[in-house]
Parts: C-alpha cells; structure tokens; sequence
C-alpha cells in the first residue's frame, strides 16, 4: 500500500515535471531582455561605461602618492611638475576626457539597444518559424493520410484491371516523397526549437510549447509607402547614432590635443574607447601638434562616410522589406484563389476515381502536389507578412522595439 | 616662491576660461543648427533632408543637456553666457521656442505611427531639464520669456 502510495505521489510529480511550460510572443521580448546571455553581457558593459564616469570624475581630484609628497616636502618647487598627480584638475585633459567618457557611455547605450532590437528580432523570427514548421508538418502528415487512402484505391483498381500495371507503385513513390519531406520537417523543426529554447536560457531538459500567433486579416492591411519610415528609421537608428556620439567625442579629442601643453591625460576612455585608443596625443605644444590634429580630422570624414554607408544600408533594408510586403499583399487573393482552385481540383478528380472513372495517376498526383504546395505557398505568405511587420518594427524602433531594453533601466542608479 | 605664487593663479585662470570656452565653441555649432532648423519648421520642409537637419539641432541639444547633467561648471558657463548675450539673445541663439517646436511636432504625431525622432518627441522635457541646469534664477528667467518658451 505505501508502494502504491509512494508510486503515484512519484509519477504524477514525474508527469508533472514533464507538462510543457507554454510561452507567448509577447513573453518571448520579455524573456530576451532578461536572460539572453549575449544582451545580459552588453547590459554589463552599458554598465562599466557608465560606472566609468563616476571614475573620471573622481579622477579629477588629488591622489595620493607618498612619493610624490615626498619629492615636494624636499624640493617644493617640485610642485609643478606634480601637478597632473596632485591637482587634476587643473589639466584641461581630463576635463575633456570626463566629456569623452560620458559620450561614449551614450554611444554603448545605443550600440546595446541595436544588439537588444536585432536579439528581439531573431526570437521573434525563430518563433514564428517553429509556428510555420509545425502548421506545415500538421499539412504534410494530412495529406500523407490523404495520399494513403488514394494509394489504397489505385491498388485495389489496379489487382482488378481498373487501373494501368504499376499506377501504385508510381503513386506511392510520390507518397514516400511526401513521408521524406515529413521526416526533414520533423528534424528541421527539433533543430529550430533547440536554437529558440537556447536563445532564451531554457534547459534542455524543459520542455515549450509555443501559443499560437493570431494571423492578421492579411486582406485589410494596406500597403506602406518606404519614404513615410525613411526619417523615423534614420533618427532612431542606434547604428547612426553612435556615429554621432563619436563624432562629437571627436571634437573633445581634438581640445585635448589643443590643450596638451597643459598635460595629457591619463584617463582612460573606458571599454567603449577602444576605437580611439590608436589617436596621438601629443605630450606638450611641438610640431607634431598639426599632424595630430589632421589625423583627427580625417578619422571625423571617415566616420562621416561610414555614417553615409550605414544611412544608405538602413534604406535599403527598408525598401527591400516594403517591396516584399507591397507585394505580399498584392498577391495574397491570388494565393487564395490558387488554394481554392487545386482543392476544387483534386476532390474533384477524387470523386471521379471513386465513382470508377479511370483517372491517370499521373493527373491525380500532380492535382494532389498543387493543392499541398499552393497550401504551403498561402502559409508561407502569411508568416512572411507577420515577418515583414516585425520587420519594419525593429527597423524603425517601434511595438515591441519602442521600449528601453529592461537591464538599461535598473541601471539608473542601481546595479543591474 | 614668487614664481610659484604668480604660476598657480595663472593655471587656475586658464583652466577657468577654458571651461567658458568650451561651452562658448560646443554652442556656436549649436547656433547654426538652431537657425536652420527654425528655417526649416517655418518653410514647413519636411522632407528628409529637412528633418535631419532639424534632427541635427535637437540630437546635439539633448546631447550637451546629457553632458551638462551634474556638472557645477556647466551652471556657470551657462549663467556667464547668458550675462554676456541677455536672457532673450541667448535663447534667440540656441533654443527652439516650444511654439515652434510645436508645428514640427504636429507633423511628426500626424499619421499611424510617430514620424520623428526621439529627440524631438522628448524636445519639450529636455528643455525643461536645461532650464533646471541652469539653475533656479536663471530658470524664472527663461520662464518669464517668450523666445525661451
């Protein structure tokens, strides 16, 4: 009796275990700002950026150094060569470094919501696509029944001369595709879930399952005009943005090289500074004074350039998915119409082989393929509209993208 | 020790005048932005080239405003501008009037979707964050205004 007991405590608890954990799209954006491992890693970084700031500032006031105070107790005048260690801020360096902190802070901030958008972007996809995968292996395996059963008659025509020698087994070589495409699917689909469940820190051993995504009334939406997003796209664009911020940090480097007579400093940049590690300061007025300052200026048309690069790029990815969306929409009764047309197609041939009529196997097969790919072409608009939706909303920083990624907003003050 | 009396000041007098010259160069780009922005709201020029340039002008607002945040110097260089253009020539110099503010705003909310930046959606509350900066004074100052509205 305790057995019992014991058992059926233990299975439902392994039953229980077992039941699938179900996520929403909605759950999925969620999810990707709190436990991708690659935004968690940026959303760390936004965060040294920003405690780097603080550090600069603190940069600015007298350090301690015995050896210093030292040097001074015995020679005063000394002083003066002390004074980048024992007065800081009397370096118009670090003063424009403090400036350069803090605009390369604004440009991690940018550079972390473009890594947040494009993460949001592939779980969203990855979604959809498992929804697809599962829609299409749902009509394969349908019309794999509906193939047997037809295999079934031709077989049965063909033992009592109703049907050419060797219709079935050319009809069932075409069943045995679709069986194929039936076990590509199934493999296609376990590696998709493995890759979403990844992206979003779910253990091998949890078992998803994903809600449904409502299909939108695909007939009702309206075509966008690509020139109506062009100066939303641009203007939040973190990609053109952060050129912006290095712009302007550009213009700090070249006061300091301006100032260097009054002391370099040894601030650092902080881990987004990194691009401009290779700048030289010059340690003091000299010759080289002019050269430092060419060399910053032509580093201000590069950026200047590669912002142009990246204004025609955006462009060119929103008109693309325009294009596709335009005419995804277009089409789409022609996509019903044809799904129509090859069912009325097929049931009708079916009718007739059933009624005794000697239909070629060969028309039977090929009406049986048209309605399965005319089918699969009309999901596949379907998921390719919702794609292009999503698409043209992480372009232009709207819906799900119009939030801050969540770590950014702890870190107001607070550590992550 | 004369030398060492006559050298400090001198330190603290440049790295003083450099912190006014800073802002001074930093808004004299400003300035430009600002009067091609209001060029573009008044000619109601909305197409892209209008709007990055108007972009360009609130981009570079909501930048020095982020730059100045905390910072006691910028208070001063802002109060010692102010005292060297007057209250309306400063605001006639670097800030867009919210009245202004509010055509293009117009524009930019008309339609399914916010056409504009962030910057420029935002452009009424980092105004006010300026005026904070600038501390409480200078604050009723602007206030009391109209160019500084």
């Amino acid at each position: 009796m305790k057995n019992t007991v014991l058992f059926l405590i233990f299975s439902g608890s392994v039953a229980f275990a077992n039941q699938p954990k179900t996520i929403s799209l909605h759950e999925v954006v969620n999810r990707v700002g709190s436990i991708n491992f690659k935004v968690y890693e940026n959303a760390l970084k936004v965060y040294q950026a920003q405690t780097q700031i603080q550090k600069a500032r603190w940069d600015l006031l007298p350090k301690l150094n015995l050896w210093s105070i030292a040097g001074m107790v015995i020679d005063p005048f000394s002083i003066v060569e002390k004074i980048p260690e024992v007065a800081p801020f009397l370096v118009p360096g670090n003063w424009f470094r403090l400036e350069e902190v803090k605009l390369l802070y604004l440009a991690e901030k940018e550079g972390y919501r473009a890594l947040w958008g494009n993460e949001v972007f592939i779980a969203k996809t990855l979604y959809k696509n498992v929804l697809f995968d599962e829609q299409l292996l749902h009509h394969v395996q349908s019309s794999i029944v509906e193939f047997e059963k037809i295999h079934q008659i031709i077989k049965t025509r063909e033992t009592f001369g109703g049907a050419p020698a060797g219709s079935a087994r050319d009809f069932e070589i075409k069943l045995l595709g679709l069986k194929q495409d039936e076990q590509n699917l199934i493999v296609l689909l376990a590696q998709e879930y493995d890759e979403f469940t990844y992206s979003l820190g779910f253990s091998t051993e949890e078992n998803i399952k994903l809600v449904p995504v409502k299909i939108p009334e695909i007939a009702s939406l309206k075509p966008v005009d690509p020139k109506d997003y062009e100066f939303r796209l641009l203007s939040y664009s973190p990609e053109r943005r952060q050129f912006d911020h290095f712009l302007s940090v550009l213009s700090q480097i070249k006061k300091e090289i301006h100032f260097s007579f009054l002391g370099v400093s040894q601030i650092s940049q902080g881990v987004a500074g990194g691009i401009f590690d290779g700048f030289p300061i010059p340690n003091g007025a000299g010759l080289g004074m002019g050269s430092a300052v060419k060399i910053v200026d032509t580093q201000k048309e590069i950026m200047k350039t590669q912002k142009l690069g990246v204004e025609e790029t955006l462009k060119r990815q929103l008109r693309a998915v325009g294009i596709q969306y335009n005419s995804d929409l277009a089409n789409y009764e022609i996509f019903k119409r044809r799904v129509q047309l090859s069912k009325e197609s097929k049931n009708a041939l079916i009718r007739r082989l059933q009624l005794g009529e000697n239909i070629s196997v060969l028309e039977l097969s090929e009406s049986s393929r048209n309605q399965v790919q005319s089918e699969t072409a009309l999901y596949a608009v379907q998921y390719r509209v919702m794609t292009s939706i999503d698409r043209i909303q992480r372009l232009i920083f709207e819906g799900d993208y119009s939030m801050n990624p969540p770590l950014i907003d702890s870190l107001k003050g607070q550590k992550p | 020790m004369k030398k060492f009396l006559f050298l400090v000041p001198m330190l603290l007098l440049l790295t003083g005048c450099l912190s006014e010259e800073e802002i001074r160069s930093a808004t004299e780009d400003l300035k430009a932005k600002r009067a091609e922005t209001i060029k573009v709201i008044e000619a109601k020029d909305y197409s892209l080239n209008g709007l990055l340039k108007t972009h360009d002008y609130f981009f570079a607002f909501a930048e020095k405003v982020d730059l100045m945040l905390e910072e006691e110097k910028a208070k001063k260089a802002i109060q010692a501008l102010v005292k060297e253009l007057g209250v309306k020539g400063f605001c006639e110099s670097f800030i867009v009037p919210n009245s202004t503010w509010r055509i293009l705003e117009n524009h930019c909310s008309g339609g399914s979707f916010y056409k504009c930046s962030p910057e420029i959606k935002e452009y009424k509350s980092i105004l006010a964050k300026f005026k904070e900066i600038a501390g409480p004074e200078l604050n009723l100052k602007f206030q009391a205004e109209v160019s500084c509205d």
